[in-house]
C-alpha cells in the first residue's frame, strides 16, 4: 500500500451511505411483512424470506430499469423512488387484518431456529462453520479490492460507466464485455456504486444470493421429503465448497445465478403452485437470465420443470391437490413466461435491435442451423495458463468425463479468481456427489417424482452446456442437486447411527475444507493487513491492489484521475482491466478517445472531451505520436504498460509554432 | 382443511420422514415436523391413500435390503472417494500453505498461535 497515494473525497457522504445502507434492510423488511401480512396462509415462513428477497432484487432492478431509461441514473433519482416503493408496501401490508405481524415472524424464526439447534447437536457444529464462512468471507469481501479479472474487466467497468453516464448503455467504449453483455446482476453492482458512493458493497452482492441460496436449497430439501434439521445441515453444508465461498467475496455473476435459479426452483416446486409463486419464480428467473448468457441453459431447464409440474400426467408427483386444475397451470405458465421475459429480456433485445444478434457478438447456432451470425464462438478456448498440463492433454485428447471429475476432485493448489477448475471440496467429493445416485435410485424405486425432478431440474444445466464443464463457477447450481440428495438421504436414515457418522463426517470435512480453502484465495495475510490498518476511506484500493506486477505504473495511473477531472482512453491497459481509470469513488471521468486517421484529428477530439490526460497503450500509434508532439502531450510515465501523458492545451501545431 | 395445511403437510411431512426401512429407534425427541405454519395438523387421508406402490421391492422386507444395500454401497463410495481426495499429491502442500495463511492471518488479528517447529518460522 502506498501511503503517499493521493485522497479523493468522495461524492456520496456518510449520511446518504447509511441511508442507502437502511433503505435496503426497509425494503427487504417490507416485503417480509407485506408477505407475512398478505401470504402468511399461502407461503411457509422460509418462503416468505424468500419471497421478500426476491421480490426486493425485483423492485431495485425495476426502478434502476426506469431511471436508467430515463438517463437519470443518480442518488436521489434511484433511492427516493425506492423509499416511496417500500412505504406503499408497508401500507399495503398493514392494510390487510390477517396475517402475522412482523413480530409474529421473528418470533417464529428464533423459535424455529432453536428448535433446530436443540434438535441435533451436529446442527451446531455444522452452523458454526458455516457461519464462521460466510462471515469471514463477506467481511474480506468488504474490506478488500476487487479481487477477480471479471470484475475488472467489464462487470464493475459497466457499472462505472453507468454511474457516470446515467444510463444502462451501450457505451461508446471499445469493450463488448461491456457493452453487450446481459448486466441484471451489474445492476445490483451499480445500484450499491449509486448508493454508497464506492464498489465496496458490490464485492459481497454475490454473498447475499449465496445466502438466499442456501435458504432455497433447504426449501428444496424439505419439499423433498427431508426432516427440518436433515435440510438445514445439508443446505449449510454449501458454504463450505470453496467455489462458493470464494464467489461471496467477487463481484462476478455466478453465484447470483445460482441463487436465483434455486430459488426460481424452490417457487415452482412447492405443492400448491399458484400465480403468486409463479410470479415469484418468474422474477427470479428473469434476474437469472438476464444476468449471463449461459444463464439461458438454466432457463430451459426451468421451462421444462414448469411444464412437467403443470402437466396433468400420472408421473406428476405433485399432482394430488385439490385445485390445481389445468386452467391454473396455464395460468401459471404464462405469468412465470411473463413477468420472467419482463426482467429477463431487456438486455437481450437492445443488442437485438442494435446489433441484429441478442448477445451482441457471439455467433449463434444451433443443429447446425445459424440463427445470428456473431464474431465470437461461444465456446470457451483453454489454454495451459488455465488448466494443468495434464488435463489439457486429456482435454486435446477428446475425453471431456476424466477432466470434468478431475475438477470436482480439486486437483490445484489453487483457483485464482475461481475461473481455474479447483474443485468442490471435499463435501462435495464425499458425501454431495455419491448421495445423487443413491437419492435417484431410491427415489425411482419409491415412485417419489419430486425428487427425481427436483435433482433432474439442477443437474440439467450441466449437460445442456457442455462447453464449460471445468468452469465449476458456472455450475453451481449441480450442488443444489447434492445438497437435496443428501439431506434426503439423512431423512431416510432416521435417528439411525449411520445417520450420526454421516453428519459428524459432513462437519469434519467441512472444517478441513474451510481451512484449506483459506489459502487458496490468492491473497495475501500482508493484504490483509494493510486494508486493514488502513480505513477504506483512505485505503487506495487500485494503487495497492494493482496485478500488473508494476505497482509505479498503477500509482502513475492514480495520479491522473482526481476527481471531476476527465481521463482520456487509446486502448485497454493490460489485461483490459479497464477499472482501474477510475478512482475508488468514481468521482472522475473516462472517455474512451480510441485512435484516428491522424495524429492531428486525434489530439482535437482529446481536447474537445476535456481530458487532462490520456492513457496509450505502450509503442501504439497513438503513443508514437503523442511522445514525439512535446507541445501537445508532456509524458509522465511510461512502462510496458503503457504511458501517460498530461494533455497540453492552447498550444499551436508543432508546425505553425 | 384449508389450503395452507394442504401445502405444508403435503411438502413437510413426507412419508420418507417415517420410512419402515430404518425406524427412529432411539429417537427421545419426536420427529419434528414444525418447520412451518400449520405444525400440529395431521397428513391428509387422502394424500396417503393415492400414495402408488413402489416400483420394485413391493415387499417389505425386499424394500428393506435394497436400502441397506444402497446405504453401503454409499458408505463404501464416500471412503473411497474421501481417501482418493485426501491422498492426492496436492493436498499436503494445500495443506501446509493453509497452515501458514492462517497463522499468519491470525497474527495479523494479534491472535496467540503455538509455534511449531515442523512448520519453520
Amino acid at each position: 500500500m502506498d501511503q503517499s497515494a493521493p485522497y479523493f473525497p468522495p461524492l456520496i457522504t456518510a449520511w446518504q451511505e447509511m441511508t442507502w445502507f437502511c433503505l435496503n434492510f426497509a425494503i427487504f423488511l417490507a416485503w417480509w411483512i407485506f408477505f407475512a401480512r398478505r401470504y402468511q396462509s399461502e407461503f411457509t415462513l422460509s418462503e416468505r424470506i424468500l419471497a421478500a428477497f426476491v421480490t426486493t432484487i425485483g423492485q431495485i432492478l425495476l426502478v434502476i430499469f426506469i431511471t436508467g431509461w430515463l438517463h437519470k441514473l443518480g442518488w436521489w433519482e434511484t433511492v427516493v423512488p425506492n423509499a416511496v416503493i417500500t412505504l406503499m408496501v408497508i401500507i399495503l401490508g398493514q392494510v390487510s387484518k390477517e396475517g402475522n405481524t412482523f413480530g409474529h415472524e421473528l418470533d417464529l424464526l428464533i423459535i424455529r431456529i432453536w428448535r433446530l439447534l436443540r434438535s441435533s447437536s451436529a446442527l451446531w457444529i455444522i452452523g458454526i462453520l458455516a457461519l464462521f464462512s460466510a462471515g469471514w468471507y463477506l467481511y474480506l469481501g468488504q474490506l478488500l479490492p476487487p479481487a477477480c479479472w471479471d470484475a475488472w474487466g467489464y462487470h464493475l467497468t459497466w457499472a462505472a460507466l453507468a454511474h457516470q453516464e446515467r444510463f444502462l448503455g451501450p457505451f461508446d467504449f471499445n469493450n463488448p464485455y461491456v457493452n453487450f453483455f446481459p448486466k441484471n446482476t451489474d445492476i445490483l453492482f451499480l445500484w450499491s456504486i449509486i448508493g454508497a458512493g464506492t464498489d465496496r458493497w458490490a464485492n459481497i452482492v454475490q454473498g447475499i444470493f449465496g445466502l438466499a441460496g442456501v435458504l432455497a436449497v433447504y426449501r428444496l430439501a424439505r419439499i423433498a421429503g427431508a426432516r427440518p434439521r436433515d435440510a438445514v445441515a445439508s443446505a449449510l453444508l454449501l458454504l463450505s465448497v470453496p467455489v462458493l465461498i470464494h464467489m461471496q467475496w467477487k463481484a462476478m455473476v455466478d453465484l447470483a445465478i445460482m441463487g436465483s435459479d434455486v430459488l426460481a426452483i424452490a417457487f415452482l416446486a412447492r405443492k400448491r403452485l399458484t400465480i403468486a409463486s409463479a410470479v415469484l419464480a418468474g422474477v427470479a428467473a428473469g434476474f437469472m437470465v438476464g444476468s449471463k448468457g449461459s444463464a439461458v441453459y438454466n432457463y430451459f431447464a426451468l421451462l421444462l420443470f414448469l411444464i412437467y409440474r403443470c402437466l396433468p400426467l400420472g408421473m406428476n408427483g405433485f399432482r394430488h391437490v385439490k385445485g390445481h386444475k389445468f386452467g391454473t397451470g396455464l395460468g401459471v405458465i404464462i405469468a412465470f413466461l411473463m413477468v420472467s421475459f419482463a426482467y429477463g429480456s431487456y438486455f437481450y433485445l437492445r443488442n437485438w435491435v442494435l446489433t441484429g444478434n441478442p448477445t451482441g457478438m457471439y455467433h449463434v447456432e444451433f443443429a447446425g442451423i445459424t440463427f445470428f451470425e456473431g464474431t465470437e464462438e461461444t465456446s470457451v478456448h483453454f489454454s495451459r495458463d488455465l488448466l494443468s498440463a495434464t488435463l489439457y492433454d486429456a482435454l486435446n485428447s477428446g475425453s471431456e468425463w476424466p477432466i470434468v471429475l478431475d475438477g470436482f476432485y480439486d486437483p490445484q493448489m489453487d483457483f485464482s479468481q475461481g475461473n481455474r477448475i479447483g474443485g468442490w471440496g471435499a463435501v462435495w467429493t464425499v458425501l454431495l456427489l455419491p448421495a445423487i445416485p443413491f437419492a435417484l435410485i431410491w427415489a425411482l424405486i419409491r415412485k417419489k417424482w419430486r425428487v427425481i425432478a427436483i435433482i433432474a431440474v439442477c443437474l440439467l444445466p450441466y449437460f445442456l452446456f457442455k462447453y464449460n464443464h471445468t468452469w465449476l463457477r458456472y455450475h453451481l447450481v449441480v450442488l443444489a442437486a447434492g445438497t437435496v440428495a443428501f439431506g434426503y438421504i439423512l431423512s431416510l436414515l432416521g435417528r439411525t447411527r449411520v445417520r450420526r457418522l454421516l453428519l459428524a463426517a459432513a462437519g469434519t470435512l467441512m472444517a478441513f475444507t474451510l481451512f484449506i480453502s483459506g489459502a487458496q484465495i490468492s491473497i495475501t495475510p500482508v493484504e490483509i493487513s494493510n486494508a486493514r490498518n488502513h480505513p477504506y476511506q483512505l485505503n487506495n484500493r487500485y494503487v495497492s491492489f494493482d496485478s500488473w506486477n508494476d505497482p509505479v505504473f498503477a500509482r502513475s495511473l492514480n495520479l491522473v484521475k482526481p476527481a471531476g477531472t476527465t481521463l482520456a482512453v487509446a486502448g485497454s491497459p493490460p489485461a483490459e482491466k479497464d477499472l482501474a481509470f477510475w478512482n475508488q469513488y468514481f468521482t472522475n471521468r473516462v472517455v474512451w478517445i480510441g485512435w484516428e486517421d491522424d495524429g492531428e484529428s486525434w489530439y482535437r477530439k482529446i481536447v474537445d472531451s476535456g481530458a487532462g490526460f490520456v492513457y496509450v497503450p505502450k509503442d501504439s500509434e497513438p503513443d508514437i505520436f503523442a511522445l514525439f508532439s512535446p507541445l501537445w502531450f508532456s509524458l509522465i510515465f511510461t512502462s510496458d504498460n503503457g504511458s501517460i501523458y498530461e494533455i497540453i492545451y492552447e498550444k499551436l501545431k508543432p508546425d505553425e509554432e | 382443511m384449508n389450503k395452507s395445511d394442504e401445502n405444508c403437510q403435503s411438502e413437510f411431512t413426507s412419508d420418507e420422514t417415517t420410512l419402515d426401512v430404518a425406524p427412529d429407534r432411539n429417537s427421545e425427541i419426536p420427529p419434528d415436523h414444525s418447520d412451518e405454519t400449520a405444525m400440529s395438523v395431521l397428513c391428509p387421508e387422502e394424500l396417503v391413500a393415492q400414495k402408488g406402490k413402489p416400483l420394485i421391492g413391493q415387499n417389505k422386507k425386499f424394500r428393506s435390503f435394497i436400502f441397506s444395500l444402497l446405504v453401503i454401497v454409499y458408505i463404501f463410495t464416500a471412503i473411497a472417494s474421501g481417501y482418493w481426495y485426501l491422498s492426492r499429491p496436492v493436498r499436503k502442500d494445500q495443506i501446509d500453505k493453509a497452515y501458514v495463511w492462517w497463522t499468519a492471518i491470525a497474527g495479523v488479528y494479534h491472535i496467540p498461535v503455538p509455534k511449531d517447529e515442523r512448520w519453520g518460522d
